[in-house]
């Protein structure tokens, strides 16, 4: 499937906040699960249907923090809309917020990781990057808690992001702290100075970690983000 | 039992500020075990090092190769420091380049002339061009996953590619000669060279040796179809044989390219060649602003006439092999599923079920904890001044990492 640079962005977006929401959730807040879907003509719905966003409008949410959603939609499905809009104010009320909590970091990494699947999955600059893999499973933990997410490539030979993996993983990539994994979502990662420093750890399958981390710095160049 | 790393710690900081990465390409510590081997050596003699924290190493990387005969060897030291005293880089070469050119072509059987780079990449390159120089085709066919250097059409990183880089060269797997007859096939009068080297050492995978028809069956393709075929002997050349690889494996290339065993640490790389590949090897520039450097010239002239009068090659098989037995005994004994791959100069070790390298890397934390310098995710190289002490001490200490192991599991 070949996708323009710009529908690209908007999809690792809507992905991205689509994983932010679940994060959220499972961190026990009160809140929709923002299913991104995708529409004709450029469009994209989160939750219910009430929020639509063209791909231009969420590339600006997503650099400015705020933009206008389709406003038929929002009002012929007011209550999923108010919902899924409060969502998505919680969402950046933490991710902007000074505090550096687990669930903030949390959402973060999630929210990161989704949008580097879809770079992974379908910029067509790697698409020879996993042509030969089969089952791999990326785990990424922080050291000191206890959650851990799955980037797992099976037989669809397509990256899905996961709570759990039913397989063992062929890659671990530690942080050694929140602080560390936040600054690495943020950007500010070195991949060969940081592991070198132990801020983090990465075992197994390392040309595919290699891989991974390299998709995942050019998002950050290319995706906005309200980090 | 924790290593100090505190002065290694203090320069990566520091390097980090103003060297990109710290430390970058095949040396960073990310390829390594980032938290269990030093970042900085202090200084080295013989198979042994030491660190910027004092911590001393039996090593099994020999500068990933570079090393031969031992670090500081005081014959090679000696011919270097003579050839410095008089100077290293001139206007014109030196006297020095003649007579390497003819220990090579005379140590080599099928070599005739010599370039001399400082780089394996240097010349693994120069010597594609060369072949498309005298064939006239495009096309270069390599083994997938060998590894010739940094050059555009062979770089295995991710960063600055265009398609357009590798668009000429085509891959094969390792001893499928199927496919390597299919490649010919399809790109027949087009396919200048093969290059490959001796055995796959291939990282973060086993080492695989050739099978049995596979050298005589590529030799007979290429001389069947015009295809140059080229030796990539940079990583094993005077490991494996005195007289060059090809001896070891029973076949003749017509070019082959050496470098790290050949300055045991000083930067120089040769490319030797046939005759007939003489003339239009001329028409193919090469130069580089010390590639004339008489101080590893003298240095090669001298680590080769070791490398072949004292069968260095040989005395590294040797040792390898006990080495190898050894740990596979040591492995045993602890009921684990290790086999060590390549040949005994070169070994690699591998853990069955075990190809994302868990096991390994683990195995060679525990290692690294007790001074021994194993690399989880490349080959290893016997230096030929290891002693049985130095081996039996590494060999015990292995043994005791792999009952950590074994009590981990």
């Amino acid at each position: 499937m070949k996708i323009s640079s710009t529908r690209l962005i908007s999809y690792a977006i809507s992905i991205s906040i689509e994983e932010a929401s679940t994060e959220l959730i499972r961190c026990g807040k009160q809140g929709n699960i923002l299913s991104a879907k995708f529409l004709p003509k450029g469009l994209i719905s989160f939750g219910g249907g009430g929020l639509i966003f063209n791909d231009q409008n969420l590339i600006t949410m997503a650099s400015k923090g705020f933009t206008i959603p389709k406003i038929f939609p929002f009002l012929f499905n007011l209550k999923d809309a108010i919902a899924s809009l409060k969502t998505l104010l919680q969402i950046k009320k933490i991710l902007t917020g000074n505090e550096l909590s687990e669930e903030k970091v949390r959402i973060a990494l999630r929210s990161a990781i989704g949008a580097t699947s879809v770079f992974a999955n379908f910029d067509s600059n790697y698409s020879d990057f996993f042509t030969e893999m089969r089952d791999e499973v990326i785990e990424f933990k922080i050291e000191g808690t206890e959650f851990s997410f799955y980037l797992c490539f099976s037989d669809s030979k397509k990256w899905e992001l996961r709570n759990t993996s039913c397989k063992n993983s062929t890659a671990l990539l530690v942080f050694s702290d929140l602080f560390s994994a936040y600054e690495t979502v943020s950007g500010k990662f070195d991949h060969l100075a940081d592991p070198a420093l132990g801020r983090v750890k990465l075992h197994g399958n390392i040309p595919l970690l290699e891989k991974i981390g390299y998709i995942s710095r050019r998002v950050h160049k290319v995706v906005p983000s309200i980090i | 039992m924790s290593l100090k790393r505190d002065n290694s710690d203090e320069l990566f900081l520091r390097a980090s500020k103003v060297i990109p990465g710290g430390i970058y390409g095949h040396v960073t510590p990310v390829a390594g075990l980032p938290r269990h081997f030093p970042h900085y050596t202090e200084s080295a003699i013989g198979c042994r090092f030491k660190d910027v924290d004092g911590n001393e190493w039996i090593d099994f990387m020999c500068g990933f190769g570079a090393i031969l005969h031992g670090y500081s060897e005081p014959r090679i030291e000696a011919a270097a420091e003579g050839q410095r005293s008089k100077g290293s880089v001139f206007n014109q070469p030196s006297s020095v380049m003649v007579d390497l050119a003819e220990s090579l072509t005379q140590k080599i059987d099928f070599a005739d002339w010599s370039v001399f780079a400082k780089n394996g990449s240097d010349l693994t390159t120069w010597a594609i061009r060369l072949a498309r120089e005298f064939s006239g085709k495009p096309y270069v066919i390599k083994g997938k996953g060998i590894y010739h250097g940094v050059d555009s059409w062979c770089d295995p990183g991710l960063g600055g590619k265009i398609k357009e880089d590798q668009s000429k060269i085509l891959e094969f797997e390792w001893n499928n000669l199927d496919q390597l007859r299919n490649l010919i096939v399809s790109f027949e009068n087009q396919i200048s060279s093969l290059i490959l080297t001796p055995y796959h050492h291939a990282a973060f995978a086993p080492s695989v040796m050739p099978s049995e028809n596979f050298w005589s069956d590529v030799e007979e393709l290429c001389r069947a179809n015009d295809i140059l075929l080229i030796l990539d002997d940079v990583r094993t050349g005077w490991r494996l044989h005195k007289g060059g690889s090809h001896k070891y494996f029973n076949f003749t290339p017509d070019l082959a390219v050496y470098s790290k065993g050949l300055g045991n640490g000083y930067a120089i790389s040769a490319c030797v060649g046939k005759d007939f590949l003489k003339d239009a090897s001329k028409e193919v520039f090469l130069t580089g602003s010390c590639w004339n450097d008489a101080v590893s010239m003298a240095a090669a002239l001298k680590s080769l006439e070791i490398s072949y009068s004292e069968n260095v090659a040989e005395s590294v098989l040797s040792k390898g092999a006990d080495f190898v037995n050894q740990i596979e005994l040591k492995a045993r004994e602890f009921d684990l599923p290790l086999v060590m791959t390549g040949p005994p100069s070169m070994p690699f070790p591998w853990f069955a079920d075990d190809n994302n390298l868990f096991r390994l890397q683990r195995f060679c934390e525990l290692s690294a904890n007790r001074g021994l310098y194993f690399h989880p995710h490349h080959n290893w190289f016997i230096s030929n001044s290891m002693q049985v002490d130095d081996l039996e001490e590494a060999v015990e200490h292995a043994g005791e990492a792999m009952n950590a192991l074994k009590n981990e599991s």
